[in-house]
Formats: structure tokens, sequence, C-alpha cells
């Protein structure tokens, strides 16, 4: 399933995931891989906040 | 509106305190514009040209019926947002002015820098259909911006998101001209039915887009397509994306294209009337093509069209969901998959190191063509 999940600061992305758990994990991890590429601290308390469905296919 | 922000007195420099009117033809003398203010140009503001000379920053900059010449000077910031709707939500319209101009078709830059965040509003831009130099939009409440009126042609570069920041951007039908575009991390950016093009003549990386989820590119009905032709290497990178039909098509180029990252098309061109060229997708990728049309990446007589990858001996990967019917090719290094026939065509060269070709041409229609 697709899923939108959607950070503290409104920007919303879309994940591959069978669970909202699961879709906001990858989200997560997302986040902690670009901090990394960018050599840039994931601002505080800039985390994903909700997964939602946009594609249950 | 207490907050707006009128030019007046014609020919003159955005710095001067002079040329700003808190009314429509006032008394000038009401300050220079800050980020809270909506700039507005209008019949009222006399004839001539408006120089932007140093940074100048407004919630909006609106135009409407004016004798005023915009023009932008080199390396100077105009910064349009702040954390309140501007009026009409129009972020940014030219159509009232006489002309726009720059001192440099790059440097130009426009920063759209909202903090309203698009689950609010979509802020309108209309060009007036005047070119702009660069585009960049960013904000931390991911604003959203949508093309109006007229088609977005810029000289320079479109450049979305900064950091962590994030944007929006939905060219509603229009078209977007561009030499190069960045979309990075928190970028949405809606293709609709426009044709984005690409203008860069240099070597250089055209498309890059970012391969976050948090880059979400949602290609509809659009088309991207190479509108200049270079002898140097341009670069897409597609950033694990779908798109629509993007194409490489237009003749008198000798350069490569390099495709990036593992992309799904649904459809993708390549081709050249009048030269050989080289199609070169990076080793270790996929490029997936879920409506390949015959033809759709051939070569001709005299001009083969080269397939091969960024690594000698290091494979890519081609998917088509249709078979695959082409002629005149050269190709080196790259696997064909989805179990559908790809026939190179009888004129095509296997240099070597691929995967899963026919190097014969597709069997004319038949019960034993099988597909």
């Amino acid at each position: 399933m697709l899923f939108a999940v959607t950070l503290s600061n409104g920007v919303t992305g879309h994940f591959e995931a069978e669970s909202e758990a699961e879709a906001i994990a990858a989200a997560q991890a997302d986040l902690e891989r670009l901090s990394n590429e960018m050599n840039e601290p994931i601002p505080e308390g800039l985390k994903p906040e909700n997964a939602e469905v946009v594609d249950g296919s | 509106m207490a907050l707006d922000k009128y030019w007046v007195g014609g020919d003159g420099n955005t710095n001067d305190s002079a040329h700003w009117a808190a009314t429509s033809g006032g008394a000038g003398g009401a300050g220079v514009p800050a980020s809270s203010n909506e700039i507005v140009v209008d019949a009222n503001s006399g004839t001539g040209t408006m120089i932007v000379n140093a940074n100048l920053a407004c919630r909006s900059f609106r135009s409407a019926a004016s004798a005023i010449t915009l023009q932008k000077n080199s390396s100077i910031a105009l910064n349009i947002g702040d954390a309140t709707r501007p009026t009409g939500d129009v972020a940014l319209d030219f159509s009232g002015l006489v002309n726009y101009t720059k001192q440099n078709s790059v440097a130009a830059t426009i920063n759209f820098i909202s903090e309203v965040p698009n689950t609010v509003t979509f802020q309108q831009i209309n060009t007036g259909g005047f070119s702009l130099g660069s585009i960049s939009m960013y904000g931390s409440a991911n604003p959203g911006y949508i093309l109006v009126g007229n088609h977005l042609v810029m000289t320079g570069y479109f450049g979305m998101s900064s950091g962590f920041s994030g944007a929006s951007f939905a060219s509603n039908g229009f078209n977007v001209t561009a030499r190069r575009y960045t979309f990075g991390f928190g970028a949405v950016i809606g293709g609709n039915t426009g044709t984005w093009s690409i203008t860069e003549n240099a070597a250089a990386t055209v498309w890059s887009m970012g391969n976050s989820g948090f880059t979400v590119y949602l290609a509809e009905n659009s088309t991207i397509e190479m509108g200049a032709t270079s002898t140097g290497t341009r670069v897409f990178n597609g950033g694990n994306k779908t798109y629509n039909l993007v194409r490489f098509i237009n003749s008198g180029s000798t350069g490569t294209i390099t495709i990036g990252d593992s992309n799904t098309f649904d459809r993708l061109q390549f081709q050249d009337a009048s030269n050989a060229r080289t199609l070169r997708l990076t080793a270790g990728t996929a490029q997936t093509i879920n409506n390949y049309t015959p033809g759709d990446i051939q070569g001709g007589s005299g001009r083969l069209i080269s397939i091969d990858t960024t690594t000698g001996g290091s494979p890519a990967t081609l998917n088509s969901l249709k078979p695959f019917d082409s002629d005149y090719l050269s190709v080196k290094d790259i696997t064909a998959g989805h179990n559908t026939p790809f026939y190179a065509g009888a004129n095509s060269s296997n240099v070597s190191g691929n995967t899963n070709w026919i190097f014969t041409a597709r069997p004319k229609s038949g019960m034993f063509a099988g597909f």
C-alpha cells in the first residue's frame, strides 16, 4: 500500500508499506538518511506524525 | 490596505522610500517594503522603469494595468512571502507590467518563501507572459504555489526546497521552461497536463529529482522534453519516480543523455533525426517503460542510437511491459527485462554484455508472432 506520511512541519511524503506503523518507520529512516546525506541534523521536533493510505492496491 | 505599498513616481530604485506610498497614487515616503507588505504597481505608479536595485522583501507582488517596466538587477534577491496569506492568495502577478527585464538571465532569482501551508492555500503565480530568471521555492511550513494565466518560462533554473524545508507546486496545465530543475526534500510537484521543457545547452545535470519519499512527483499527463541541443552530456536523475512521457527527440545534438536512478516511464522517447546519439543508463539501475511504442527509442541509417551504461562491463536493466521493437541501435551492457521480447532490429549492433535481446526485426503480425 502507498501511504502519505506527514511530518510535523506539514511536509508530506509517499511510502510503500504494509501498515501505518511501517510507513512511519520508513519515513523516519528516510529522514535520517537525508540528514546523513545533507550532513545536517534533523531539525528539533521534526518527525513523522501520521500516515494515511493513498493507494490501497 | 495599510499593509500595501504602492509604487509611485515612475522611474526609480526600489530602495528609495520616496517611490513608495501607502495609497494608490499617494504621497511617496511611506518607506521601503518589508516582508509584511504587499507591493502594488498600478495605473497611478507613473511611467518608466522600477529597478529592483537592492534586496527586496514583500508578502506579495501584484500589478494591474500599469505603465511600469520592472527591472531586476543582477544578484539581487526578491523574496516573496511571509506567514500571512496575501490578498487574493496572489503571490506574484506581473500581468499589469509593461515588461520585466533582468540584468542576468540566471542570477535574477525570485524566492518564494511563504510560511502559509499548502493545506491553507495554494498561492497564485502569474508571470504576465514574461520570462523570469531563476525561481526558488521553499518554506518550513510547506507552502504551495500554482500557476495561473500564463506559462512559466525561466531563463535560469527552477529549484524547490532547501534543507528540510519543502514546497508544493502545481503547473495547473501550463507549460514550464527552465534550463535546469532541482527538486529536493519536501518538494511536491504536480505535472498536470503541461510540458516541462529543459533548455540547458551545456554539459550539466538538468533534472535532479530527490530520491526521498519526501520528494513527491505527480506526473499526471505531463511531458518532460529536452528543448535545446547540446554537444555535452546532460544528466536526468529521476529520483526513482514515475513519469508520464519523457522525450529526448529534438534533433541536432551530439551529446549523451545519461539517466540516473531507477525510474518508471509511461513512455520514454530517444531519437535524433540527424545525428548518432547515446542514451546512457547508470550502471546498476533499472528503467521501466510501461507503454513502449515501436520507434520510441530508435536510430536510423548512418546514425545509430547507442544504449550503454556509465561503467563499461557493468550492466543496467531496461524493462518494457510491452514488446520492445526498434532498429538501428548499438547496445552494450543492457539487460532486457520483464519477460518481454526486446527486438533491437536487423540493423542494430550487439556490442557486448547484453542479455535477453533479439538482434533481428520483430516478426510481422501473425498468430506465430506471439504478441
